[in-house]
């Protein structure tokens, strides 16, 4: 049966949508078997593969589909966002110093791994464990993993169903960042528009945040490929409907539906290890520079935004369970939602949306409109609007360097293509973005955040 | 060495690409030269160590995957970057194509600055690949018999 395609946006992010097909693929995916409520995209929606990027839909677990173009190549690309009990003022001087002690640790682009070489046991046990693989080392606590979506470990993983390829390919890849729109960028707090909730999340005006943005790697990457063949072996036939042969689906209730959905949720968990490990590794530079204890530095949360996830949601006033996919989006749950960390019980879960390299993130809430609207869903981040070729030829590194220059921001990449690519002028405005998102209704802003030093992937 | 003809084109979020050749042999090996592209400037790619590489399929869109997903793997498992396509051939028997090819290149070590003392990588990378799709994907024979590849990798 067929639903709406709905979307949150306003005039100048629809004119940006019309010049991709990101309004067509909404209205594709609308036409999936088993699509509850409607076919939702979010303010930084753009052209994705079968999806657009910002596409939200949940399906019936007993009559719907899973699909891989609803989740992406990046499984579990996702924000982790970390608090430290700095100011602005006291690490200033200290942030190129930092930043390079943190590329020397931390490998980037195509980079691997060398310290952290991981064997077959070890690998199959962060597929299945997550961030919990990490629980034993001294510099990750408890809170960096109860503060966590899925407190970083679906139960469903099974490593088994993730192939010998894939795991080669992420065996010395757990504590990397990789390339494209992934970073890590030292941040302060610039301006505060929820009070209360800013000082239950421990946070003021010039405190220090770092963020990290990437995903499950190659291993991630593997999986979809593998599953995607597999998909495509085991359903031709529901090929030949389709708009676009990156919309192939299996039945979630099928053989090859729960495969790839208990594979995708172990790349899922070695995305959550991955960012956990890097936060770590950043917590041990940040105490030793500044001297303070490493205990002092803290996760505020971390969400997914390439994913799906089994919930429940009211339908037709009734508790459902639903398969949602959320392609370049965030969850967004509310104050009391059993999912959300018990300390976070009474605001809501913490909701990040990064905005391009230079420019502003915000730290949201979810909100019990969200849940009605879409699902408990919000964007994920600024969204491109000018291709990476486009990009190339219309800025060039020096002048991205020297305008980060002027706003004071200490930049670490030197793939001049990779700058270009990444420039700000590339993306949306996301301070465009996160108004759409509060009148929508879809997360309530608490702060905003502006970058003092950035690594890019 | 044949000469490289591929060119990059526009796309919204990721990146394209348009190889083409006499034969699909030739326009699978400037394939892998655009893939190349995306990482590292290939221009710059010493041809230390060689490698062989199969792929089999029903379609050339599945032989193409196959092989692209190949030297994608090469890259992420041993950091191995392809400077030349030695040899390829590509072959027809019953349903099943078979792709049979010797590529040569080299190995993005870390090295040492000589005059910083600082480790780096052997070659200056430029980005990522995070997979071949079947995106947009079209081999086809153009006008002058040439064959076309377009492809979208996802970075």
């Amino acid at each position: 049966m067929n639903v709406p395609a709905v979307l949150f946006t306003d005039e100048a992010l629809l004119s940006d949508s019309t010049e991709d097909r990101s309004i067509q693929q909404a209205k594709n995916v609308a036409t999936l078997p088993g699509i509850k409520k409607g076919s939702f995209a979010m303010p930084d929606m753009h052209q994705g593969y079968g999806f657009p990027i910002g596409g939200v839909a949940a399906f019936s677990k007993k009559h719907g589909i899973i699909t891989p173009g609803g989740i992406g190549f990046d499984i579990n690309c996702g924000v982790r966002l970390m608090k430290t009990p700095l100011f602005h003022d006291e690490i200033k001087k200290k942030v190129k110093d930092i930043l390079k002690e943190i590329v020397r640790s931390v490998p980037v682009g195509i980079g691997t791994n060398t310290e952290t070489r991981l064997d077959t046991q070890e690998i199959d046990t962060v597929l299945t464990q997550g961030c919990r693989f990490l629980a034993d080392n001294p510099h990750v606590f408890e809170s960096d993993i109860s503060r966590c979506e899925e407190n970083g470990q679906m139960k469903q993983a099974d490593a088994s169903k993730v192939s010998q390829k894939a795991k080669a390919r992420g065996k010395a890849q757990l504590g990397t960042l990789g390339a494209g729109n992934h970073f890590i960028e030292l941040q302060v707090v610039d301006e505060i528009y929820d009070e209360t909730t800013a000082e239950q999340l421990g946070l003021k005006q010039g405190q220090i945040l770092y963020m990290i943005h990437c995903g499950s790697r190659g291993l991630g990457h593997q999986v979809c490929s593998d599953y995607l063949r597999k998909i495509e072996t085991a359903y031709p036939e529901a090929i030949q409907q389709l708009d676009e042969k990156d919309l192939m689906y299996a039945p979630f209730d099928s053989k090859t539906g729960q495969e790839y959905f208990s594979a995708m949720a172990a790349s899922a968990n070695f995305a959550w290890a991955n960012r956990l490990m890097i936060a770590k590794n950043v917590r041990s530079i940040l105490a030793q520079s500044t001297e303070i204890e490493p205990s002092t530095i803290e996760t505020i949360y971390d969400v997914a935004h390439n994913i799906a996830k089994l919930e429940t949601h009211t339908i037709d006033n009734a508790p459902e369970e639903l398969i949602v996919h959320r392609k370049g989006a965030t969850r967004a749950f509310p104050p009391h939602h059993p999912d959300i960390p018990a300390d976070y019980e009474t605001f809501g879960q913490p909701v990040i949306i990064p905005g391009s390299m230079g420019t502003h993130s915000y730290l949201l809430i979810g909100t019990e409109g969200s849940m009605h609207k879409a699902f408990g869903s919000a964007p994920h981040g600024a969204g491109r609007k000018l291709s990476r070729k486009k990009a190339m030829q219309s800025f060039s590194a020096q002048s991205i360097r020297n305008d980060l220059e002027t706003l004071h921001i200490e930049l670490i990449g030197d793939s001049e293509k990779g700058i270009t690519q990444e420039a700000p002028g590339a993306y949306k405005d996301i301070d465009d973005v996160i108004s759409v998102t509060k009148e929508a209704g879809l997360a309530k802003p608490v702060l905003r955040l502006r970058p003092i030093g950035v690594i890019k992937g | 060495m044949t000469d490289k003809m591929y060119q990059f084109m526009d796309h919204p979020a990721d990146i394209k690409f348009r190889s083409f050749g006499s034969n699909h042999e030739e326009a699978f090996s400037n394939a892998v030269y655009a893939l190349t592209d995306i990482v590292v400037d290939h221009t710059t790619l010493e041809s230390v160590t060689s490698k062989q590489v199969s792929a089999k399929a029903h379609t050339y869109e599945q032989l193409l995957y196959d092989f692209l997903e190949h030297i994608i793997i090469l890259i992420d498992t041993e950091q191995f970057l392809v400077s030349n396509v030695t040899s390829i051939s590509i072959s027809r028997a019953n349903d099943v194509l078979t792709l049979s090819a010797q590529v040569s290149g080299d190995t993005n070590t870390t090295v040492t600055d000589q005059k910083t003392k600082e480790p780096h990588p052997k070659y200056q990378t430029q980005g990522d690949v995070k997979a071949i799709t079947y995106h947009e994907m079209s081999i086809t024979k153009g006008e002058g018999g040439l064959i076309e590849v377009e492809a979208v990798v996802d970075v």
